[in-house]
């Protein structure tokens, strides 16, 4: 149970990088991404076409020669859809800058803030 | 910081000013969370291990141990003897009154350092203990 002080620290913190613009630019990425259900779907094969290459190559095999043109196909799609490259930059903006933000907590308190919030597999 | 995308300079100075707000937040929670009780007792059990002969001895056994077996717990190759004598060397450095002091003031704050993270999160709408560091969670 957090105390009053700790917990509106918290909340403050919390509200301040809500504002900023590389958190703001990823919920806006979000609510495209989640409202364009063809971009949805391409990501989705996407996953599944990589998921089929990554397999085949672990069983030792090569991917089958129609996995890697599907795969290339979709890899094009993808790079040209607006709204996902949209949201794959902003994910990555948004986790380049929560280290940042992770960082100036860690400085302040003298001991590293990210560690001892990671989750346990880390 | 991150680079401003847009060519408004007084859109790219609200940017910066956001972000600069963002940091110091952090930095004025990082102080609260150093003032908290819990980070106190840590400093404390922290020093008071430093000071403890025994605890240092027990450690220092046990790392030395851990280190010698190091590439056999890598491999998976560690004989039932060797398990069982890091076991018993962990065990010791574990019943130290000022190691289990300080282990319980590391969980007691890292508890309370996690317990933030769920609240900063729900409000940003992001996982922030998983994306706190460069790298993902684990770092890197």
């Amino acid at each position: 149970m957090l105390s009053t002080e700790i917990h509106e620290a918290a909340i403050e913190f919390g509200r301040s990088l809500r504002g900023a613009p590389a958190l703001a630019a990823y919920r806006a990425a979000e609510a495209a991404l989640d409202a364009n259900p063809d971009a949805q779907a391409l990501m989705a094969d996407l996953r599944r076409f990589q998921q089929a290459s990554i397999e085949a190559q672990q069983r030792g095999e090569t991917p089958a020669p129609e996995t890697t043109e599907a795969l290339r196909r979709c890899q094009a799609d993808v790079r040209a859809n607006d709204v996902i490259m949209a949201h794959l930059r902003a994910t990555s903006d948004v986790k380049a800058f929560l280290p940042l933000a992770a960082t100036e907590v860690s400085q302040a308190l003298g001991t590293d803030y990210a560690k001892l919030i990671a989750p346990t597999s880390c | 910081m991150l680079a401003s995308t847009t060519q408004d300079p007084a859109l790219a100075a609200a940017t910066t000013a956001a972000e600069i707000d963002a940091l110091t937040a952090g930095a004025t929670f990082g102080a609260a969370l150093r003032a908290t009780p819990e980070f106190t007792a840590l400093l404390g059990t922290g020093k008071a291990l430093d000071a403890d002969p025994i605890a240092r001895a027990a450690i220092h056994a046990y790392n030395e141990k851990r280190e010698d077996l190091r590439v056999e717990a890598a491999m998976n190759l560690m004989t039932q003897e060797q398990t069982d004598e890091l076991g018993r060397l962990l065990e010791a450095m574990h019943e130290v009154p000022s190691v289990i002091a300080y282990v319980a003031a590391t969980a007691a704050f890292g508890a309370l350092c996690r317990e933030t993270s769920t609240v900063i999160s729900g409000l940003i709408g992001i996982d922030f203990a998983a994306n706190s560091r460069s790298g993902g969670c684990c770092g890197g």
